[in-house]
C-alpha cells in the first residue's frame, strides 16, 4: 500500500520525473543500447572487414568453443575464486581502515593519512609489478622477515599455494584507501551525539563501534557487495597479467588473461564477445538476485 | 509492456545501426576530368616515374607509424615545431614527390597502431594508403575487395633496390609470395632483416680475472657460469654473483627474444616452438618431439644447481636488467644487437663491463644451430579506388633507395631525425635486403680500415661510422663514450664482425602463419606447453611428464592443427 | 569521556594508531619509490637499487619534463575533460538519483528506468560498435567522445539513489506544504545536506576521468590530442620485444624508467590536491544526523 496516498495522483511531479530522466536515457541509449547491437559478433565469425552485417553467422558456435577448451572450468574457477576473494576483502579491509581512523582524534592526520592510503589506486599495475616482484622475491623484504622466524624463504609469485593470496593482498593493498573513502563518507553522516548519549550510559568505545558504527556502515556495506558482485567475473586483468607466469597458471590463469591469449594468435572479436556476454549475463543475475535477497532479509531494496 | 519495451529498444537500435553502415559510401570521380591534354601528360608522366614529381600538390590520407618516444626528443632542437604531418620525412616527401599526407589516425606502431587499423576498417573507412601489421588482415582486405590490386604500380614503379631486396631472400622465402592473391601483388611488403643468430654475451673483464677461455660448447658454457657463480668474478669478496639469467617465456620469437635461451634447445637439436619438417617431409611442432628432452634434463639440473637463475620464471624484464646492471650477473644470451639494452650501456659507463658475444653453445658441427625469421614485417595497402595507387611505391622507393644516396641538405634532416626517433617514414615501409645489417657493417669496417672513401656511404651508414670514430677516440682519450655510441660501436662492428666471421646453420621454419582450429585452440596448448615446460625445469614436475603432455597436447588439438598446416604448406 | 584516560583507553588508541600508520607507510612506499626513481640516475635505476631514496641526485627529468609541450598539452586536455567530464556526471547523477530515489508507488515508471539502468551498467557490446557510433557522431578527435559515452555513471547514479533515500521524508514533505516545486525540493533541500555523497560521486568521477587511458586511444586520431594518461601510457609501451631494426633507434633513446617515474609523479599530484579539497565537504554530513532526530 502506498506511504502517502495524496502522492499517488501527482501526475505534475511525475512528469517532471520522466522529464528529469530523459537526457540520462537518450545517453545511454545512444552510447550503450545501440553499440549492444554488437553483442551479435558473439553468434558470428566476426571479420572487421566484412563488418557486422557481412560476417558469417555461426549460431552458437562460439560458446561452444569457449567451453569446450580443456581448460575452461580451470579459468572460470580462478576467476571466481580470485573475484571472490577480492570482492570480500576489499570490503572488510576498508571498512576496518575507515572505523580506525575515525577513531583517531586530530582532523590533520586523519586527512594526511586519507589522502595517503588512497595514492596507490593511481599506481598502475604495470608500475608495481616490479615493486611487487621484488617485494616478494627470494631476497625480497616478505622472506627476510619470514627467515627472521626461521621459516624457508618462498617464491611467492610461482607457487600455487600462494599465488592466489598474494594477487587478492596486493589488490587490497592497491585500493583499500580508495575504497575507503565511501565509509569514511558514511561514517561522517553518523551523528556524533549517538556517541555522546552512549559514552555516558557507560559504553567503551569498543562498545560504540560494535553499536553505533558498524550498523550505521550496514547499509552502504550492502549496497557496495550487491554492486560489486557484477564484477564477480572480473579478477583484474592488468594486476594477474604483470604478476603471472606458466607455473602458477593452474591457479592463477583467470577468464580476462585466457582470452587476451586466445587473441593474441589472431583478432578474436567474436569470442572476446561471446565472453563479454556471458559474463554479462551471470553478473545481471547475481545483482538482481542480490537485489531481491537484501530486499527479503532488509526490507529495503538496494536500487 | 517490459517485452514491448525491450523489442522497440532492439529494434530501434538494429536499425540505427544499419543506417550508420550503409551511409558511407563514397563516391569515385575521375580526377583528369576537365584537364587539358597537357595537364593529362603531366600527370600520366609523373604517375609512370619510380620518382616522377607530380605536376601539383597531392594529399594522400594514411596512418601514421609513432614512435613510442615523448616529443620531448624534440625539445630545444630544431624540430621541436614538427608534427606528424609535416616533419623532415613529409617535408622531404612533398619537395621530392609533391605530395602530402593528411593523418586520418596516428599511434604508436605496434598494439596501438594496429587497434586502429582494425577500428578504420571496422567502420568502413580505410585511408588512402596505410600500413597493416598482420597478415590475418592483409588477408581480410582482399577478401572483402577493399584494396587495389597494385601489380602493375608493382612492375612499372618498383626501383631496382626494391626489387633486388625481395629477391635477395631467395625465391622461396621472397616477401612477394606472401602478398601475391591469384597472382596479383596485393601489396606491398616491408622486409623483416634477419638478425641472425642469437650469442652468448659475457663479461670479458670478469672471463680474463678468473683467466677464462671463450666458451664453445653447452659443457664449456657450463662451466664458465659455473665459474662466475662461484670465484667471485666481480672481486668484492662476496657471494653474490649468479649464473645465466633466464627470460620467463624460456623460447620463441628467435632472436629477437633478449634473454630467451633458445640456443641451448638448438644445440641439443631441439626447435622448440617453430614448425620443422621431420624425416618423412612433414610438418611437425618442435616443441612437442623428442628432442626436446635433452635440453629439459640438462635445465632441469642447471636450475637445481644453480647455473641459470632460480627465479627465472617470476622475473620481469626490468628485473632482469637489474641484475646484470648492478653487475650480479655477467652472462645472457641474445641477439646482435644487445648493447643497445640498458643492461649493457650502464654497466659499460659504471661498473667498466667489457661486453662480448660469443658462438655458444654450438651444435654437434661447432656452429651455432639458429632459425630464420619470416621474410616480411606487415604490408602497405591501398584503398581501392584511390586515383594514385602508385604514391604507395614511390614513397617506399624514396624511403628504401632515393633517400639513402641523396647528400642534400634536405637527406640531412633525415638523417638527424633517425637519431631523434620521434617520427616515422610515412607508411613505415623499409625494403631492404635480409643481410642489409651484415652489408651495412662490411662497407663502415672498409672506412676504417681506410679501404674506401666515406663518400661511398649511405646517409645511414654514415651515421654509423661517425658513431663508430666518437666511440673510438673517446676510448682512445681514456674517456667513457656517449652510451649511445657505445651501442653502435659494439653491435654494429664488435658484434656484427663476430656474426659474419662464425655463420650460424640457420633452420628456416616451414610455417609462419595460423590456421583455423589454432585461431581459437592454440592458447590452450600454448599454455599446456609452457606450464610444462616451466616446471620440468623447475623441477615440479619430472621428465617423464614430458610423454603425457605430448599425448594430451596432441589430443587438445594439436594433432588437428598439424594435419592442417601441412595441408596449408601444400597448398 | 575524553577526559578519562586510563591506561586501557591509552593501550588502545595507540594500538590504534601504530596499525592505522602501518597501513598508511606501506601506502607511500610505491610513491616514495616512485619519487626516488625519478631523482635518480638512469643507471643506477635500471641496477634496480633505488629504493626510498634518491641515488645519485638529478633533476634532469624535471627539468625535462618542463620542456615537453606535448606533456603540457595533454595535461590541459585532461584538465578539461575532468571539469567538463565531471559537471556532466553530477547532472546526470543528480538528475536520475532524485526521481530514482523515490517509491515505486510514487514513481511506478521507476521500477523500469531502473532495470534499465541496471542492464546499462553490466552490459556492452564492445568497443568496436561503440567506436562506430562516436565516429558517425563525428566525434573523435573531440572532447565530446571522451565525456560523453561515459557521461552516465551508472554506479554512482546507484550510490547516490541510495544516498537520497536516506534523506527523511519529513523534510520534503514539509517542503511540499510549503509549496515547494520538485526541482526546489532538490536543489534546495536535497543537495545541501548531501554534500558528502556529492563529493565522494564527484571524487569518483573526477578520478576516473583524469586516470582513463583508454579512450583517449580509442577516440583521438592525432597523437597530440591525447589527454595526460593516454600520452603517458604510450609511452611506457612495453618494448622488451624489438623485432626490428627501426626499433632500435628507440631503444638506444629509450625514455628510461626515471623519466617515467617523473611522468607518473607530475601526474598524480593534481589528484593529490584535490582529495583534501573535497574532504571539506565531508564534514557538512553532519547536517544528516541532525536532521535525522
Amino acid at each position: 500500500m502506498a506511504k502517502s496516498g495524496i502522492r499517488n495522483g501527482d501526475k505534475k511531479e511525475r512528469l517532471t520525473f520522466h522529464l528529469m530522466l530523459l537526457p540520462g536515457m537518450i545517453i545511454l541509449f545512444i552510447f550503450v543500447f545501440i553499440p549492444l547491437v554488437g553483442s551479435l559478433m558473439a553468434f558470428q565469425d566476426y571479420v572487421p572487414a566484412k563488418g557486422l552485417f557481412g560476417s558469417e553467422w555461426v549460431g552458437l558456435e562460439n560458446f561452444k568453443i569457449i567451453f569446450s577448451f580443456p581448460d575452461s572450468v580451470q579459468v572460470f574457477w580462478n576467476t571466481l575464486i580470485i573475484a571472490l576473494g577480492k570482492l570480500v576483502m576489499n570490503i572488510i579491509v576498508p571498512v576496518l581502515f575507515s572505523i580506525l581512523l575515525n577513531e583517531l582524534g586530530g582532523k590533520f592526520f586523519k586527512r594526511t593519512f586519507q589522502t595517503i592510503v588512497y595514492l596507490p589506486h593511481f599506481l598502475s599495475w604495470v608500475v608495481l609489478a616490479t615493486v611487487v616482484t621484488n617485494m616478494f622475491s627470494l631476497e625480497g623484504p616478505i622472506n627476510a622477515f619470514l627467515g627472521f622466524f626461521g621459516i624457508d624463504a618462498v617464491q611467492f609469485l610461482a607457487d600455487n599455494q600462494w599465488f592466489r593470496t598474494v594477487i587478492i593482498g596486493t589488490d587490497v593493498w592497491k585500493e583499500f584507501g580508495y575504497n575507503s573513502v565511501i565509509y569514511l563518507a558514511a561514517l561522517l553522516a553518523i551523528d556524533p551525539g549517538l556517541y555522546e548519549a552512549a559514552s555516558i550510559d557507560g559504553a567503551n568505545r569498543f562498545k560504540q563501534i560494535i553499536n553505533i558504527t558498524i550498523p550505521a556502515l550496514l547499509p552502504t556495506v550492502v549496497l557496495m557487495t550487491a554492486l560489486n558482485l557484477g564484477n564477480i567475473l572480473n579478477a583484474g586483468f592488468d594486476q594477474v597479467f604483470n604478476l603471472y607466469n606458466p607455473i602458477v597458471y593452474e591457479t592463477g590463469d583467470i577468464i580476462d588473461t585466457y582470452v587476451y591469449r586466445i587473441g593474441m594468435v589472431e583478432g578474436q572479436y567474436s569470442i572476446g564477445a561471446a565472453v563479454g556476454l556471458f559474463k554479462s549475463v551471470i553478473s545481471f543475475i547475481l545483482i538482481l538476485s542480490a537485489n531481491k535477497i537484501a530486499k527479503k532479509t532488509t526490507g529495503s531494496s538496494i536500487f | 509492456m517490459k517485452k514491448k519495451i525491450m523489442k522497440l529498444i532492439a529494434l530501434l537500435s538494429s536499425a540505427t545501426m544499419i543506417a550508420l553502415t550503409i551511409s558511407s559510401c563514397g563516391q569515385e570521380k575521375d580526377f583528369t576530368a576537365g584537364m587539358s591534354e597537357e595537364e593529362k601528360a603531366a600527370w600520366e608522366e609523373a604517375a609512370k616515374d619510380p620518382y616522377g614529381k607530380y605536376p601539383e600538390l597531392v594529399t594522400y590520407t594514411t596512418g601514421y607509424n609513432l614512435t613510442n618516444q615523448g616529443s620531448d626528443v624534440l625539445a630545444n632542437s630544431k624540430y621541436e615545431n614538427d608534427t606528424p604531418e609535416n616533419n623532415a620525412y613529409t617535408r622531404y616527401l612533398k619537395e621530392l614527390l609533391n605530395i602530402q599526407n593528411e593523418n586520418v589516425f596516428e599511434a604508436v606502431s605496434g598494439p596501438d597502431y594496429n587497434q586502429k587499423v582494425s577500428m578504420a576498417i571496422a567502420s568502413g573507412d580505410i585511408p588512402d594508403v596505410m600500413h597493416v601489421a598482420d597478415y590475418e588482415t592483409l588477408v581480410d582486405l582482399v577478401e572483402s575487395d577493399l584494396i587495389e590490386d597494385l601489380t602493375d604500380v608493382y612492375n612499372d614503379l618498383a626501383s631496382e633496390t626494391v626489387k633486388k631486396s625481395y629477391e635477395s631472400y631467395g625465391e622461396k622465402n621472397n616477401p612477394l609470395n606472401t602478398v601475391t592473391f591469384d597472382g596479383k601483388i596485393m601489396a606491398i611488403p616491408k622486409t623483416q632483416l634477419s638478425d641472425g643468430q642469437d650469442f652468448l654475451w659475457l663479461r670479458k673483464d670478469w672471463l680474463d680475472k678468473l683467466g677464462l677461455q671463450e666458451p664453445k660448447t653447452l659443457e664449456d658454457v657450463e662451466n664458465v657460469l659455473k665459474a662466475f657463480i662461484e670465484k667471485d668474478p666481480d672481486g668484492d669478496g662476496q657471494n653474490d654473483t649468479m649464473g645465466l639469467v633466464v627470460h620467463s617465456e624460456v623460447y620463441g620469437d628467435y632472436p629477437n627474444n633478449t634473454f630467451a635461451i633458445d640456443n641451448v634447445f638448438t644445440a641439443l637439436n631441439a626447435y622448440p616452438n617453430i614448425w620443422i619438417e621431420n624425416e618423412d617431409g612433414e610438418a611437425v611442432y618442435g616443441s612437442v618431439q623428442e628432442e626436446m628432452k635433452k635440453p629439459l634434463e640438462l635445465l632441469s639440473r642447471w636450475y637445481k644447481e644453480g647455473v641459470i637463475d632460480k627465479e627465472f620464471a617470476t622475473r620481469t624484464n626490468d628485473d632482469i636488467v637489474g641484475l646484470i646492471s648492478s653487475g650480479k650477473c655477467g652472462a645472457y644470451i641474445g641477439p646482435w644487437w644487445s648493447p643497445f639494452n640498458q643492461a649493457q650501456t650502464s654497466t659499460y659507463a659504471t661498473d667498466n663491463a667489457e661486453w662480448i658475444n660469443v658462438s655458444a653453445p654450438v651444435g654437434e658441427d661447432s656452429k651455432i644451430n639458429a632459425i630464420s625469421t619470416k621474410s616480411y614485417a606487415g604490408f602497405v595497402v591501398v584503398r581501392k579506388g584511390f586515383e594514385h595507387p602508385e604514391l604507395a611505391m614511390k614513397v617506399v622507393n624514396v624511403n628504401s633507395e632515393y633517400s639513402k644516396n641523396d647528400k642534400s641538405e634536405k637527406a640531412n634532416e633525415i638523417k638527424e631525425n633517425q637519431t631523434l626517433a620521434y617520427f616515422n617514414w610515412p607508411l613505415y615501409c623499409e625494403v631492404q635486403p635480409g643481410n642489409n645489417a651484415e652489408i651495412m657493417t662490411n662497407n663502415v669496417m672498409n672506412v676504417l680500415e681506410g679501404k674506401s672513401d666515406a663518400s661511398t656511404l649511405t646517409t645511414e651508414e654514415q651515421s654509423y661510422l661517425e658513431s663508430a670514430q666518437r666511440f673510438l677516440k673517446a676510448e682512445e682519450e681514456g674517456k667513457k663514450a656517449d652510451s649511445a655510441d657505445y651501442s653502435q660501436y659494439v653491435s654494429r662492428i664488435i658484434s656484427m664482425k663476430k656474426m659474419i666471421d662464425e655463420p650460424a646453420n640457420f633452420l628456416v621454419p616451414s610455417f609462419f602463419e595460423t590456421t583455423k582450429s589454432m585461431s581459437t585452440r592454440w592458447a590452450s596448448l600454448e599454455k599446456m606447453e609452457m606450464e610444462t615446460i616451466l616446471k620440468i625445469i623447475t623441477g615440479e614436475k619430472n621428465i617423464s611428464d614430458f610423454d603425457s603432455f605430448v599425448e594430451q597436447w596432441n589430443k587438445s588439438g594439436g594433432e588437428v592443427i598439424t594435419k592442417e598446416v601441412n595441408e596449408a604448406i601444400k597448398k | 569521556m575524553v577526559k578519562r584516560d586510563s591506561i586501557q583507553s591509552k593501550i588502545y588508541k595507540s594500538l590504534i594508531w601504530i596499525i592505522v600508520l602501518l597501513m598508511t607507510l606501506s601506502c607511500l612506499l610505491p610513491l616514495l619509490n616512485m619519487i626516488a626513481i625519478s631523482l635518480s640516475s638512469s643507471n643506477e635505476v635500471s641496477s634496480n637499487k633505488v629504493g626510498l631514496l634518491p641515488v645519485d641526485l638529478t633533476f634532469t627529468t624535471y627539468e625535462k619534463l618542463f620542456k615537453d609541450t606535448q606533456f603540457w598539452a595533454s595535461f590541459w586536455i585532461s584538465v578539461c575533460r575532468v571539469v567538463l567530464g565531471t559537471a556532466l556526471n553530477m547532472f546526470f547523477v543528480i538528475s536520475m538519483a532524485y526521481p530514482l530515489s523515490k517509491s515505486k508507488y510514487r514513481f511506478p515508471a521507476r521500477e523500469i528506468y531502473i532495470k534499465i539502468v541496471i542492464f546499462a551498467m553490466l552490459f556492452s557490446g564492445g568497443i568496436i560498435p561503440l567506436f562506430m557510433v562516436v565516429s558517425k557522431l563525428k566525434m573523435i578527435n573531440t572532447i565530446w567522445a571522451l565525456v560523453l559515452p561515459g557521461a552516465v555513471p551508472v554506479f554512482n547514479v546507484i550510490l547516490l539513489i541510495n544516498f537520497f533515500k536516506g534523506v527523511p521524508d519529513s523534510l520534503d514533505e514539509a517542503a511540499r506544504i510549503d509549496g515547494a516545486s520538485t526541482l526546489e525540493i532538490l536543489l534546495k533541500i536535497y543537495l545541501p545536506v548531501s554534500l558528502p555523497a556529492l563529493a565522494t560521486v564527484g571524487l569518483f568521477s573526477i578520478v576516473n576521468h583524469w586516470n582513463d587511458y583508454f579512450s583517449g586511444l580509442l577516440y583521438m586520431n592525432k597523437a597530440s590530442l591525447y589527454p595526460l594518461q593516454t600520452y603517458i601510457q604510450q609511452l611506457t609501451v612495453d618494448i622488451t620485444q624489438v623485432t626490428d631494426v627501426e626499433q632500435l633507434k628507440q631503444l638506444a633513446t629509450l625514455s628510461n624508467r626515471s623519466f617515467n617515474a617523473t611522468k607518473i609523479v607530475v601526474s598524480t599530484i593534481p589528484l593529490l590536491i584535490i582529495y583534501p579539497f573535497l574532504q571539506k565537504y565531508f564534514v557538512s554530513g553532519i547536517v544528516i544526523g541532525a536532521v535525522k532526530e
